[in-house]
C-alpha cells in the first residue's frame, strides 16, 4: 500500500491489466472494522490480521514472544506455560472477528454500499484533512487518492477465483485407484509407481485418504508402503500421515515431508550411483517446514532453511544449506555433513547432531539461542548410543554407503560430532522427549 | 560484581518472596518497622523476575510513573547507584513509597506476573535500592545544576511540597520549605506509625535534601509565625501542599463523649511521645488497657488498629461497614492488623456511640450489599433488627479527611471549589496554578485526600507549572 515513486500498488496492477488475476492483501496493525474499511477502499481484498486476535486469546503484548517464556502461553514452547497460564479458547477469536465482521457491514451500510467488494478501489469516498503539525500540511496524498489514469472499466478486484496448475494431479489419483481397497480394509501394502517432477505433492492424496478414516496416525501399523522411483516434484511427502512410507529411488524437488504428521519419507540415490552420496543434493529447499511428526531420511544433501519450524519430525540428512532448524521447536535433525550459516536460529524445542568434519561448524551456528557440546564426555554416553541408533536405522533405511563409513568407525567420527540443544533445555530432557514424541 | 543472572524462566521457577516479617511479639510492643530489609541475593533473584514487559503495565499504573522494569534490572545486575539514579527521576521519596505505597493496588497488582505467578517484589525492591545507595554514601547528583536566581517559598514538607522542592532545586531555584511541625514529612513522619515508616527514614531525607541545598524554616506555622503577604512579597513564586486535616464525622450521636478521638489526633500525639517532640502531655492518648473500637475501613484505620496493639490494648475491634473486599485499605495492611490480634467486625455501620458520661460501647448495625445501582457500585443496606452494642472504652474513628482551608486563602485571592478543594487544575498554562497566578498548590488539598504517592506526583508537576511561570 506504500507509494513507490509514482504508482500504488494496485494502480500499477490496473494500469498493466492484471489486477483481475491477482488477490491484493493488506497487513500490519490492522484491528477494527474501520481499518478493514480503509484498507478495502485504498484497494485491498484481503485483510491480515495478528496482534489483535493474539490478544483477545490472552497475549498481553509482553513483547518477549522471542523468549520462549511467554507468561500467557501463547507464544512458548513451554509446557508449564501452556498447560497452565494459557487461557485462550476458539471462540474467544471466533467472537473478535464477529465483531469485526460486524462493524464492516455497519460501516458498510453507512457508506452506501452493498458489498466489499463494491467498495475496493473507491478512493473517491476518502477526504484529506488539514492534519494538525507543519509536516502534515506538506503530505501530499494525492498519488493515493488517484486511480493512476487507469481505465474505469478495468476491474477492482480479483476476477478469478485461482490459478489452476499445470499439474492434474493423475498420478496422485492413479495411486488412489490402486491403493484404496488397503487403505479401506485397513490391510497396508507395497505398491510401485514411477514419478516425475511433473507430479507435485506426491503422497498427499493418500495420506487424506488415510486420516479422513482413521486419523493422523491410525493407520501407522498397517502402513501403505509406496517404492517410487524417478524425481518427485514439489511438496514429495507434504501432509505424511502415519501410515503411508514412501521409499523414493533417485531425487526429490523443494517441499519435501511439509507439514507432515507421521509414516516415513525415505529418499537415496538410484542402485549404481557413482558419485558420492554425501557431496550431492538429493532433496530441495525448505523440507520439513512445519512438519510435526513422523521420520524422514535422504541419503544426500538437503537443501537451504531444513527443519524450518519443525515441532516433531526425526530426520537425517548427510548435508544441508543456510537456516537449518530455524525456529524449531520439537524433534530431532541429524547431518552426517556439512551445515550452512545461521544454524539453529530461534531454536527454542528439539535437539540435533551435526557431523563437523572441517571444523566449521562453531562459526556456523547461530548462538543466541542454542547451545553445543560434543558427546565424548562420560556423561553424554547415552546420547552415544542414541546417535549410533539413529545412523543405524539411516542405514538400514536407505543403504547410504556414507552412514554405513561413520557407523564402521563410530569411535572416530563419534568425536566430531556436536549435539546441538536449545540454551533453555536440560541435557536429561532431550532424549525424553525424543522417547515420547516417538512413541 | 555478582555473577549476572540470566534466567527467562526466573519467574516460573523462583516464587515471589517477600522480605520476612519480625516475630510476632516485637511487632506487638515495638514501634519499628515489621519488614527486615532484603538482603543482596534476595534483591537480585527476586527482580530478575521480572518480565520486562515490552508495555509495562507497573509503570503505567504507578502515579509517578517509575522506570520499574529497569531499575529491577540495574537492581539484579548488582548496579546500586544508578538504579538509585533512575529512581530519583520520576520519584523524590522512592525510599518511601516502597514502604507505605499500597502496591497490591498500583505497581504489583498490574504486574503481568500477578495473574498466576506472584508479581514482582516492586516495593521492597524500590525500598532497598534507596536506603542502599544513601547508606553507601550516595547522594543526588547537584554538579550539572544552573544556578537560575529565582527563589520559590512551599509551605507544607509533606510529599506534594517535598517533591516540588525537589524538583524545583534540582532545576536551578533556591527553595524554602516552611512547615509548622518540628519535623519534615508531614503525615509521612506525624500520621504514618513507625511500623510502616521509621522517622529515621525523613530524618535521613532532611539531610539528603539539604545537602541539595533546599532551605527548611520548621515550626514555622504560615498565618501564625509569619504572614503570607510577606512571603508572597518576598518569593518569586508559592506552592502550597498543606494537606486535609479536617476529619469526617460519622454524623451520628455521641460523637463528642469523652473516650472518642480523632484517629489523627491519637496519631500524631503517639509519634510525638515517641519521638520526644511532645508539647503538652495531656495530648497524648494511652489505650493501654482499654477495649478499643476503630470505625472505618481505610489506611488510617489499620494504623490506627496497629498503633492501639502497640499501646497494650486490652482488644482491638475494628468496624467497618461494607464487606473485607470492598475496603479500601491495603491489603496487605489488613492482613498484617489480623496477623497482630485485631478482630474485624465487617458489613457493621456505627449508628451511635453510647455511654454515661464516657464511651461504653459503639452501637452498630448489620449491614449487607444491595443490589448494585445504575453505576453498578453496591451499597450497603441496613438489615432490619440486627442492632449490637459492642462494648468499648476508647473510640477512635478513622472516616477520612476533608480539606482544611487557610484563613488567609481569601486575603490572596486564592478560591475553593464547592467540598473545600482549593483550585489548581493540572490542564491549564501553568499546571496547578491558583486562581492567584503567583501561588500554585498540589496534593490532598487540591485533590481530596489520597496517595502519598499522588501527592508526589502533583508536587513535581506543580514545579513544572511553577517553572515554566517563572520562563527557567
Amino acid at each position: 500500500m506504500r507509494p513507490s515513486k509514482r504508482y500504488v500498488l494496485t494502480q500499477a496492477l490496473r494500469i498493466n491489466h492484471l489486477r483481475g488475476k491477482v488477490r491484493v492483501q493488506a497487513d500490519g496493525g490492522l484491528k477494527t472494522g474501520l481499518d478493514v474499511i480503509k484498507a478495502a477502499i485504498l484497494g485491498a481484498e484481503s485483510f491480515g490480521f495478528g496482534t489483535a486476535p493474539m490478544v483477545s486469546l490472552g497475549c498481553k503484548f509482553l513483547r518477549i514472544c522471542h523468549l520462549n517464556n511467554c507468561a500467557t502461553g501463547v507464544a512458548t514452547q513451554d509446557k508449564r506455560l501452556r498447560d497452565d497460564h494459557y487461557i485462550g479458547t476458539v471462540e474467544m477469536v471466533k467472537h473478535f472477528f464477529l465483531f469485526v465482521a460486524q462493524e464492516v457491514r455497519e460501516l458498510l451500510a453507512q457508506l452506501g454500499v452493498r458489498s466489499l467488494e463494491e467498495l475496493i478501489g473507491r478512493t473517491d469516498l476518502l477526504q484529506v484533512i488539514e492534519g494538525t503539525t507543519a509536516k502534515h500540511a506538506k503530505l501530499d496524498l494525492s498519488p493515493i487518492l488517484s486511480d493512476g489514469g487507469a481505465d474505469p472499466r478495468l476491474p477492482r478486484f480479483c476476477q478469478v477465483e485461482r490459478n489452476e496448475p499445470f499439474d492434474q494431479g493423475l498420478l496422485a489419483e492413479r495411486m488412489v485407484e490402486t491403493t484404496l481397497a488397503s487403505i479401506e480394509a485397513k490391510s497396508g501394502g507395497t505398491f510401485e509407481f514411477t514419478v516425475t517432477n511433473c507430479d507435485r505433492s506426491i503422497g498427499a492424496r493418500l495420506s487424506g485418504e488415510i486420516a479422513l478414516r482413521y486419523g493422523n496416525q491410525g493407520m501407522s501399523d498397517v502402513p501403505v508402503t509406496l517404492m517410487l522411483k524417478g524425481t518427485a516434484g514439489q511438496s514429495f511427502g507434504v501432509w505424511n500421515a502415519g501410515g503411508l512410507n514412501m521409499y523414493l529411488e533417485g531425487d526429490a524437488n523443494d517441499y519435501v515431508g511439509k507439514g507432515m504428521a507421521g509414516g516415513k519419507v525415505v529418499v537415496y540415490p538410484p542402485v549404481g550411483s557413482s558419485f558420492a552420496s554425501q557431496d550431492t543434493a538429493i532433496i530441495g529447499n525448505t523440507c520439513l517446514y512445519g512438519a510435526t511428526g513422523g521420520k524422514l531420511f535422504a541419503a544426500g544433501i538437503a537443501g537451504e532453511r531444513f527443519a524450518v519450524r519443525n515441532s516433531g519430525v526425526h530426520a537425517v540428512v548427510e548435508g544441508a544449506g543456510d537456516h537449518c532448524c530455524e525456529y524449531m521447536t520439537g524433534g530431532l535433525v541429524t547431518v552426517l555433513g556439512k551445515t550452512g550459516y545461521n544454524f539453529g536460529a530461534g531454536m527454542t524445542g528439539g535437539f540435533a547432531y551435526v557431523l563437523d568434519l572441517d571444523r566449521t561448524f562453531s562459526e556456523k551456528y547461530n548462538n543466541e539461542l542454542v547451545e553445543i557440546s560434543r558427546i565424548t564426555q562420560e556423561s553424554y554416553e547415552a546420547h552415544r548410543h542414541h546417535l549410533r541408533s539413529v545412523i543405524q536405522e539411516f542405514v538400514a533405511e536407505t543403504g547410504s554407503a556414507w552412514g554405513q563409513t561413520i557407523l564402521d568407525e563410530f569411535e572416530d567420527y563419534m568425536r566430531k560430532f556436536w549435539l546441538v540443544k536449545p540454551k533453555a533445555a536440560s541435557l536429561e530432557s532431550l532424549l525424553h522427549n525424543v522417547k515420547r514424541s516417538a512413541a | 560484581m555478582a555473577e549476572r543472572l540470566d534466567n527467562n524462566f526466573q519467574f516460573l521457577e523462583v516464587g515471589r518472596t517477600d522480605p520476612s516479617k519480625k516475630g510476632i511479639n516485637v511487632r506487638k510492643n515495638q514501634f519499628v518497622e515489621i519488614y527486615e530489609p532484603f538482603k543482596k541475593e534476595e534483591v537480585s533473584s527476586q527482580a530478575h523476575r521480572c518480565l520486562s514487559c515490552g508495555n509495562p503495565y507497573c509503570e503505567w499504573k504507578c502515579p509517578v510513573h517509575n522506570f520499574i522494569p529497569d531499575w529491577l534490572k540495574l537492581i539484579s545486575e548488582g548496579n546500586i547507584f544508578e538504579a538509585a539514579e533512575l529512581s530519583h527521576q520520576t520519584n523524590t521519596l522512592p525510599e518511601v513509597c516502597g514502604r507505605v505505597c499500597p502496591q497490591d493496588r498500583l505497581c504489583e497488582g498490574a504486574c503481568t506476573l500477578n495473574d498466576g505467578f506472584g508479581a514482582v517484589t516492586i516495593g521492597s525492591a524500590e525500598k532497598y535500592i534507596t536506603d542502599t545507595a544513601f547508606s553507601m554514601g550516595w547522594r543526588p547528583d547537584m554538579s550539572k545544576v544552573v544556578p537560575t536566581g529565582k527563589r520559590v517559598a512551599v509551605i507544607g514538607a509533606g510529599p506534594a511540597g517535598l517533591g516540588c522542592a525537589d524538583v524545583l532545586t534540582r532545576s536551578g531555584v533556591a527553595v524554602t520549605v516552611f512547615d509548622r511541625y518540628p519535623e519534615i514529612g508531614g503525615l509521612l513522619t506525624f500520621g504514618i506509625p513507625e511500623f510502616k515508616l521509621e522517622k529515621s527514614v525523613m530524618q535521613r531525607r532532611r539531610e539528603v535534601f539539604e545537602g541539595m541545598g533546599i532551605e527548611f524554616r520548621l515550626n514555622t506555622n504560615v498565618g501564625v509565625d509569619i504572614t503570607i503577604q510577606s512571603i508572597i512579597e518576598e518569593y518569586d513564586s508559592v506552592f502550597m501542599g498543606t494537606g486535609t486535616y479536617n476529619a469526617m464525622k460519622g454524623g451520628f450521636p455521641g460523637e463528642d463523649l469523652p473516650g472518642v478521638y480523632e484517629a489523627l489526633d491519637f496519631l500524631v500525639a503517639n509519634v510525638n511521645r515517641n519521638m520526644g517532640w511532645e508539647k503538652d502531655a495531656a495530648d497524648f492518648v494511652s489505650v493501654k488497657g482499654q477495649r478499643v473500637v476503630v470505625l472505618g475501613g481505610g489506611d488510617t484505620a489499620m494504623d490506627c488498629n496497629r498503633t492501639s496493639i502497640r499501646q497494650g490494648a486490652s482488644s482491638v475491634t475494628c468496624a467497618y461497614r461494607r464487606d473485607e473486599a470492598n475496603m479500601p485499605g491495603s491489603v496487605r495492611e489488613v492482613a498484617n492488623a489480623k496477623e497482630e490480634g485485631v478482630q474485624f467486625l465487617f458489613n457493621r455501620q456505627p449508628v451511635e456511640i453510647v455511654g454515661d458520661g464516657k464511651v461504653e460501647g459503639v452501637k452498630v448495625v448489620e449491614t449487607r450489599l444491595g443490589e448494585p445501582d445504575e453505576n453498578g457500585r453496591r451499597r450497603p443496606e441496613v438489615i432490619e433488627g440486627s442492632e449490637q452494642v459492642i462494648p468499648a472504652d476508647i473510640v477512635l474513628v478513622a472516616f477520612g479527611f476533608r480539606p482544611s482551608p487557610e484563613s488567609w486563602f481569601a486575603d490572596i485571592g486564592v478560591q475553593t471549589n464547592s467540598w473545600d478543594g482549593v483550585i489548581a487544575p493540572e490542564e491549564q498554562e501553568f499546571k496547578f496554578q491558583t486562581t492567584n497566578p503567583k501561588v500554585f498548590a498540589g496534593g490532598d488539598m487540591v485533590r481530596g485526600s489520597d496517595l502519598v504517592v499522588t501527592a508526589i506526583w502533583e508536587g513535581r508537576q506543580a514545579a513544572e507549572g511553577i517553572l515554566d511561570y517563572l520562563d527557567v
